[in-house]
């Protein structure tokens, strides 16, 4: 077993009675142990404990349902990576629907809507290569973060900051008085839907 | 169909975007990334200078400083010194080592404490984007980034007009007070 991912309140009974199963009847094949746990914290609704005096439960089923199962996602990712408990925001369950549907938008609107040759080719001026660079790093750190199960953290840098690159991008070029860069948009545009479709392959 | 793949496909890629491999992007440039953070935290700068600025002024000056005064090209020298370009750290006695070089480097007292708040600042920028940090003098040049941003500058304060000058420009005769918070990396909109 590679991976097993369970609630913090098991490591004193659970977890550690498996370790001592697996020790007692493959005592002398260790790699037929667990290689990894994987444990986090309990899980608020709005920073509240579910309980049933508030009715404040959350179903899966019926969250799905209310928000879409990327958005619910998406509020799962952000709602915690530590042991500490996890915090399902439903705001930002609903921001996400939004963003989300917003997003695709924008990518339809400015490479396949907008006439291409309204748009910026060659040369790179100074914001050109800022976004570049913005989109590079953001992989990257988007990259290591999943890989160390971080979706938090993923979450914050490939959709979060690669948001907020994007839009100082965009006003720069508005203010400045000329198109955005295609090629640059481009790449940043193709980065972000493959980075998403992890969270939200539905999207 | 999804949006994403919607989206995916009128991008003119082949197959499912749940099926594309990870982007490959190319390495972070850092001395960029600080390019851009330098315009981030000059924005910043500027909004609170507008916003405190009595009324009545009329013309707006950004003033870049390419050097240190000497006391802070001194301190970031012996950081050089002291930093470990093989490890790339401090040692772990350097809060000590300060306080030791300060104490017999630092001949006016009131110094003491701006240099040691200096250094351990410089230190977290040091851990932030590495050794780079202290260089004695911009690496990159500040007064190209803030000339070729005017016009975003501009609208994003809503100025009328605004332009950027080298802060010992023999011709804008900046007043001291006014320059001596001119620092590499910390720009200041000076309305006057």
């Amino acid at each position: 077993m590679d991976l097993r991912v369970s609630a913090k309140d098991l490591i004193p009974n659970h977890l550690t009675m498996a370790l001592y199963n697996h020790a007692a009847v493959w005592d002398d094949e260790p790699d037929l142990w667990p290689r990894g746990y994987y444990t986090n914290g309990h899980i608020m609704v709005d920073a509240e404990k579910m309980s049933k005096s508030k009715g404040n439960f959350l179903m899966m089923l019926e969250t799905v349902n209310k928000y879409s199962a990327d958005a619910t996602r998406f509020a799962c990712a952000d709602a915690g990576d530590t042991l500490d408990d996890a915090n399902f925001s439903r705001d930002t369950a609903n921001a996400a629907i939004v963003s989300l549907s917003n997003e695709s938008a924008w990518i339809k609107e400015i490479l396949v809507d907008t006439d291409k040759s309204t748009l910026r080719s060659g040369e790179l001026n100074f914001m050109d290569t800022v976004l570049q660079n913005e989109t590079n790093r953001l992989v990257k750190a988007t990259e290591d973060a999943f890989e160390a199960m971080q979706f938090r953290e993923g979450l914050q840098k490939g959709w979060f900051e690669m948001t907020i690159a994007r839009n100082q991008y965009k006003s720069y070029c508005k203010d400045s008085g000329i198109a955005v860069h295609e090629g640059v948009v481009r790449k940043w545009c193709e980065s972000l839907v493959v980075i998403m479709c992890t969270i939200c392959p539905h999207w | 169909m999804n949006r994403s793949e919607t989206v995916w496909k009128s991008l003119g890629k082949e197959g499912l975007a749940i099926r594309a491999p990870w982007p490959t992007v190319g390495e972070e440039d850092k001395l960029l990334t600080r390019q851009a953070k330098f315009l981030r935290d000059s924005m910043k700068i500027f909004r609170t200078a507008t916003g405190k600025a009595k009324k009545g002024w009329k013309t707006a000056t950004i003033l870049v400083a390419d050097n240190y005064p000497q006391w802070k090209v001194d301190a970031l020298l012996w950081m050089q010194s002291s930093y470990d370009k093989s490890t790339g750290s401090f040692p772990p006695t350097f809060m000590k080592d300060l306080k030791d070089w300060t104490a017999n480097n630092v001949t006016d007292k009131k110094k003491i404490k701006l240099t040691m708040q200096f250094v351990s600042f410089m230190k977290k920028e040091v851990d932030d984007v590495g050794e780079m940090a202290m260089d004695t003098t911009s690496p990159f040049d500040q007064l190209a980034i803030m000339n070729e941003s005017l016009a975003y500058i501009k609208s994003q304060l809503n100025l009328e007009e605004v332009n950027a000058s080298r802060v010992d420009d023999p011709e804008l005769a900046v007043p001291d007070k006014i320059a001596g918070n001119v620092m590499p990396g910390k720009p200041v909109l000076w309305l006057r």
